[in-house]
């Protein structure tokens, strides 16, 4: 007497193993693991992607020497030297960080350029981008800050 | 358009099928050469005196003891070709098996024992104690669920023996003797509730000595020195 096979297909497929009933253990530590690696991924590659893109970069700091404000015409000339990125004039309206490519110009470059325009402009500090940055978020979380 | 059936002759089909065993006097041919066909839903004897090799047939067709030789398809997968895993997942899916000596935990109570099954599919709690006490209610036990096997009678013990085979829902029941060690009136009870299941739609497979309880099943096979005898 012939049977339909549609009859116990399920239990069929269970011991073949077409048809798993809940996930194997494979599954589960790929699933651990990709929780893992996505966890790191969060934590580890927004701070790679940084500090691919800032370690050439370098902030120069200075001051004029009585004080007084920057003028925005050098401001401008500044900005469209080779190799500055960005200009920075802190809250006090005194100090002029700039932001450069350390391969491509430099402090001394700098410092020419102010000899010329005839600023008397001291250096402060010359230290990295991203140990700036490090620096000011450190100085905000703990509520100081300049 | 219109849906194509596949279908299948047998539930079950045992194509010369051999089993011999090492033992310290020597070689022992438990079955010489079997062949055998059983359906879908029927109710069958395997019928013979101590020795003859039905048992070991029996454990043959559970998937427990692999032939020397020969093919056992049941609905269609060939048991012994599959994986030892996929071997233990086929029991777990295909076969309720009732032992003669019961084979309850005695530590565990009746539901627990029923129970035991259920907890290696990966059923849900909630849903295996349900389970149990649906079968235990078929086979009358359910107000007996919190006692320990030693508190039952020896039908009752058979019972629960049932109950913990049929509750994962197996297509096929094999039965070793399952009134080997029951007074006559216990074992018309036991009986009953086998035909019960198999007129519900379960393939029962009952290895007897006993001729009276061969007829509640609708065909017997006798077996005699290790060969099917012709029917």
């Amino acid at each position: 007497m012939a049977y339909d096979l549609e009859k116990y297909r399920e239990k069929r497929e269970r011991v073949l193993g077409v048809k798993k009933r809940g996930p194997g253990f494979g599954l589960i530590a790929l699933g651990v693991s990709l929780a893992i690696l996505a966890g790191l991924s969060v934590v580890v590659i927004p701070k790679s992607i940084a500090f691919f893109a800032n370690r050439h970069l370098e902030d120069a700091i200075f001051k004029r020497h009585g004080g007084e404000a920057w003028p925005e015409p050098v401001l401008a000339e500044l900005r469209g030297q080779a190799g500055v990125r960005r200009l920075e004039i802190d809250g006090s309206g005194a100090r002029l960080v700039i932001t450069f490519d350390q391969a491509a110009t430099g402090v001394a470059k700098f410092s020419a350029f102010f000899s010329q325009k005839k600023l008397d402009a001291v250096l402060l500090n010359q230290v990295g981008h991203s140990q700036r940055l490090h620096t000011l978020k450190k100085e905000a979380a703990e509520g100081g800050g300049q | 358009m219109e849906k194509k059936t596949r279908t299948a002759e047998h539930l079950i089909e045992v194509r010369a099928v051999g089993k011999e065993y090492q033992l310290a006097g020597g070689r022992v041919s438990a079955i010489r050469e079997m062949d055998l066909r059983i359906d879908d839903g029927e109710f069958v004897s395997i019928m013979g005196q101590s020795g003859s090799g039905k048992s070991t047939l029996l454990s043959i067709l559970g998937g427990l003891n692999r032939p020397s030789r020969g093919r056992v398809l049941v609905d269609s997968l060939d048991i012994y070709a599959l994986s030892s895993e996929q071997r233990a997942d086929f029991r777990s899916e295909y076969i309720g098996i009732i032992f003669q000596s019961f084979q309850l935990i005695p530590y565990l109570t009746v539901l627990e024992n029923v129970k035991l099954p259920t907890a290696i599919t990966g059923i849900p709690g909630r849903e295996q104690e349900r389970m149990a006490r649906s079968v235990l209610d078929k086979v009358g036990l359910a107000a007996k669920a919190g006692r320990l096997p030693d508190q039952l009678s020896g039908g009752e013990q058979e019972r629960v023996a049932i109950a913990r085979a049929i509750v994962n829902r197996p297509p096929i029941l094999l039965a070793d003797e399952p009134t080997g060690n029951l007074d006559s009136e216990t074992a018309t009870e036991v009986m009953r509730i086998l035909r019960q299941l198999n007129e519900e739609g379960l393939t029962v497979i009952m290895v007897t000595h006993n001729s009276e309880t061969c007829r509640y099943s609708g065909r017997t096979i006798t077996v005699r020195d290790g060969v099917c005898l012709p029917q």
